[in-house]
């Protein structure tokens, strides 16, 4: 069966080529059986990575440890739910389903009636990235092969067993959620350069392809989300965010994709930033390979990168022509994407979106360059130097708030021209309640320039947002008669698409708080203490009151330590931090981190060590506000998926363009 | 007085010495700042991760060196820097040095912020019409008419 599943491959690759100058064909030709048959080899495409994908997955229920990549990443007494989860676990694995999804979208895109004239060019852009995979799973990193010295009929008894690290619930949505975010902007990718192939400047690849940017921005930054939950329940340093190599990879295209989804509402609107928005995307996709290539390529020191190989190489190869060929077009065709002078005013959306992208691409830029300083220092200098996170924190800390200034002022900016008694009438009450707070913290004592400036700002945004929802309010209610709350339901339902971005907002800053006060104020103690002895940490104490050894399941055995935590001397919850060995791996214990979490801050406790006598080390952190950066991602989540419900609301406004151009664009 | 000088300097030595003694068996066991943790790499093992977040045999180990320099020897946060980085190379340091050709590192990505600044106001320069904005300001917005005032409520109560 290992063979049919490899057979796929080859034959996928084939198809794959074949769909491409079928399409090539059809068009050139206005011949619609090739355009049927190039529909059909994107059917046939799909189907032949599902087959490899079925068969791995049966390798892996099955426990078929003959195949190499079932050996590597799974065991006898793994759960069946990471049986499944080993998919994306390995390097084969993960590549087999970029490729599965990357297979079904095409089929999605080729099958689609709203765009029959650019339908034929994006399906073969995406064939031609299919077929890379396929080219890579067939010939660089087979999934199906077989273990070193295996021969037919002989039976491998059991396999080496999966990470630790990797059995957690956040680690096994966290990449999946990652990869249906990096192949979901495939999509507005290939549309984007279907219409420089086929010289459409307006904006109906846009349209056609919002959905597909908003479901990749919101898988990419639940998978970032998942990934920092991940990073905090289970690896025990009190952190969630490490600026690592492959997070920043993650991150990169997030930032460039919130800019993307920015910058097009000028181009909905005013006709406008064309050449910006399909260089935005054509960077926002490139950027995904760009950080498939650092997890696989080892050019870069991570914790999370899969080992190194002939693969970088050969994925940098199609990254760069990837970047060149977009390029090559954006530019060929950058008088089809000329636009007409047409802002109205230095103050309005349109501007300030300017601006909104400007952070969002220096931020992107700013983490990029430090995630390759490494390699340039090495190659100017001679010398390999780390970059981490005091570097990130310097360059981003700014930028960051800078971005969330920008959250509250720039939905409140009228289209076209705003005045300055719009912006005062505004934003006066924000601004001055801002400052009241930023007085307020100094007074209590905060005196770190980036703590006040953050909760500032933050109360800045917030305000504006909740501040014009109440006026949207109270205007439908005068207008209508209907109740507050009836008239607030409707105004939020009404238009979905521009009260979700709020409700995103409002995430987004429920997230800077509580960044802010978990990196600010963030108190650390590490001590070793014995049984019936206290640990004492801010305004907690914990008592240690017993270390004990329990098994969880056939291969797991977990020792723990029975804690009590006291607030000022008041009880508050029992916690247990353990280390969890694994038969598979007893050299690498999981921390499970004992945990307190309330919306004033997260006491968070990790069993370090302990030694026979009944003396253990414990590390503890107090984090400030932890909660509300989960909570603030979940609301962002929310509010997309509020946005994005089909039906009335979810339309973008109509365009505000100068009479007399569509005057001269009607005659 | 003169003679009484060295007298109590070997007094004062006598007094120094039992907490030097001392103080060379406490440092072991002296907790490092969480800030010098996270300036530093945990390269013994290859395992890479800030110090910090490392708690492997390796990071022990480096703690051990750190708390010596730090407790022992009385080095300051700067000077254990610089001595970890004669001894592993300059990647043991969580980030570039600031100084010589890694300033580079530094400052490029604020260039670039403000390079893009300056080409969003050159493109706002030339994309804004001239004159309309002046002329919006002076003259306000245009009246509307009372029938088209009606007309507007009106389809404002029919879409709300």
């Amino acid at each position: 069966m290992a063979e049919v599943g490899y057979l796929a491959l080859v034959l996928g690759l084939f198809i794959s080529l074949y769909g491409i100058a079928a399409f090539v064909i059809g068009v050139a030709k206005k011949n619609p059986a090739f355009l049927a048959s190039g529909k059909g080899a994107s059917l046939a495409v799909a189907v032949l990575s599902s087959v490899s994908t079925f068969i791995l997955l049966y390798f892996l229920m099955s426990g078929d440890y003959s195949i190499n990549y079932v050996y590597e990443y799974t065991s006898k007494d793994l759960p069946v739910f990471y049986r499944f989860a080993a998919w994306w676990a390995g390097n084969a694995g993960s590549l087999l389903l970029w490729l599965f999804l990357l297979t079904w979208y095409t089929v999605i895109v080729a099958f689609s009636r709203k765009t029959k004239q650019l339908t034929p060019y994006a399906s073969s852009i995406l064939l031609f990235n299919s077929a890379f995979f396929f080219f890579v799973l067939a010939f660089l990193v087979n999934p199906f092969e077989r273990v070193p010295g295996w021969t037919p009929g002989a039976v491998v008894p059991d396999g080496a067993g999966m990470n630790p690290m990797l059995q957690n619930p956040g680690m096994v949505f966290h990449p999946l959620t990652t990869y249906l975010g990096y192949v979901g902007f495939a999509v507005p990718f290939a549309y984007g350069m279907t219409a420089l192939l086929t010289k459409t400047a307006d904006d109906d690849w846009i349209k056609v392809t919002r959905r597909w940017t908003i479901m990749a921005w919101v898988f990419l930054s639940l998978g970032n989300l998942w990934g920092a939950q991940w990073a905090y329940t289970e690896l025990g340093w009190g952190g969630y965010w490490g600026w690592d190599p492959v997070e920043n990879a993650s991150f990169i295209p997030w930032l460039t994709g919130s800019a993307f989804l920015h910058s097009v509402m000028v181009q909905e609107r005013k006709d406008m930033l064309k050449v910006w928005n399909v260089a935005l995307i054509a960077i926002t996709y490139v950027l995904t390979l760009f950080g498939t290539f650092l997890v696989r390529s080892g050019v870069l020191t991570s914790v999370h990168a899969f080992s190194g190989g002939p693969l970088g190489r050969y994925f940098l190869a199609f990254t760069v022509f990837m970047l060149f060929a977009s390029l090559f077009l954006i530019v060929d065709r950058r008088k089809l994407l000329s636009q007409a002078r047409s802002f109205e005013s230095f103050l309005s959306k349109e501007s300030s979106f300017l601006l909104n992208n400007l952070v969002l691409v220096g931020l992107a830029f700013a983490v990029f360059w430090g995630t390759i300083y490494p390699l340039i220092s090495e190659a100017i200098r001679g010398v390999k130097v780390t970059v981490g996170a005091p570097f990130f924190n310097t360059v981003s800390a700014p930028l960051g708030l800078a971005l969330f200034l920008l959250m509250g002022v720039c939905p409140l900016i009228a289209w076209r021209k705003a005045t300055l008694k719009n912006l005062v009438q505004n934003f006066q009450w924000p601004a001055v309640g801002a400052v009241a707070v930023a007085a307020l913290l100094f007074f209590l004592g905060i005196r770190k320039f980036y703590a006040l400036a953050g909760f500032a700002i933050g109360f800045f945004t917030i305000a504006t947002i909740l501040m014009e929802i109440f006026r949207g309010t109270r205007v439908r209610r005068r207008l209508t008669g209907e109740s507050y709350p009836v008239a607030f339901i409707r105004l939020m339902v009404r238009n979905r698409r521009r009260h979700g971005g709020y409700i995103i907002h409002l995430g987004l800053v429920l997230m800077l708080i509580g960044i802010t006060g978990s990196q600010a104020y963030s108190l650390d103690a590490t001590k070793t203490i014995k049984v019936g002895d206290s640990l004492s940490i801010g305004q907690y104490s914990i008592s240690f009151n017993n270390l004990a050894e329990k098994k969880l399941t056939t291969d797991k055995d977990a020792v723990y330590a029975d804690m009590t935590v006291f607030k000022n001397g008041a009880y508050m919850a029992q916690i247990e931090p353990q280390k969890v060995f694994y038969s598979t791996a007893p050299d690498q214990p999981e921390s499970v981190v004992g945990l307190y979490s309330t919306p004033k801050e997260d006491l968070y406790v990790v069993l370090a060590s302990w030694d026979q006598e009944g003396n253990a080390t414990f590390k503890a952190f107090v984090n400030p506000l932890m909660i509300w950066l989960w909570i603030g991602g979940y609301i962002l989540v929310f509010g997309t998926i509020f946005a994005l419900w089909p039906g009335r609301g979810s339309q973008a406004g109509s365009k505000y363009v100068r009479s007399e151009r569509l005057t001269q664009e009607a005659v | 007085m003169k003679k009484a000088l060295p007298v109590l300097a070997l007094a004062l030595l006598l007094l120094l010495l039992p907490s030097r003694a001392w103080a060379a068996e406490d440092w072991q066991n002296k907790p490092i700042p969480l800030d010098v943790e996270s300036g530093v790499i945990c390269v013994l093992d290859g395992c890479n991760m800030v110090l910090s977040s490392c708690d492997d045999a390796a990071a022990q180990k480096m703690r051990g060196i750190i708390r010596e320099k730090m407790y022992k020897d009385g080095m300051n946060k700067q000077q254990v820097y610089a001595y970890l980085s004669s001894v592993y190379g300059e990647s043991v340091l969580a980030a570039p040095p600031k100084k010589g050709f890694d300033w580079v590192a530094w400052i490029t990505p604020f260039v670039a912020a403000v390079g893009g600044a300056v080409l969003v106001y050159l493109g706002l320069e030339k994309w804004v019409i001239p004159g309309r904005a002046k002329e919006g300001e002076e003259n306000g917005p245009a009246p509307i008419d009372s029938v088209y005032a009606e007309k507007l409520d009106e389809e404002l109560k029919r879409y709300l």
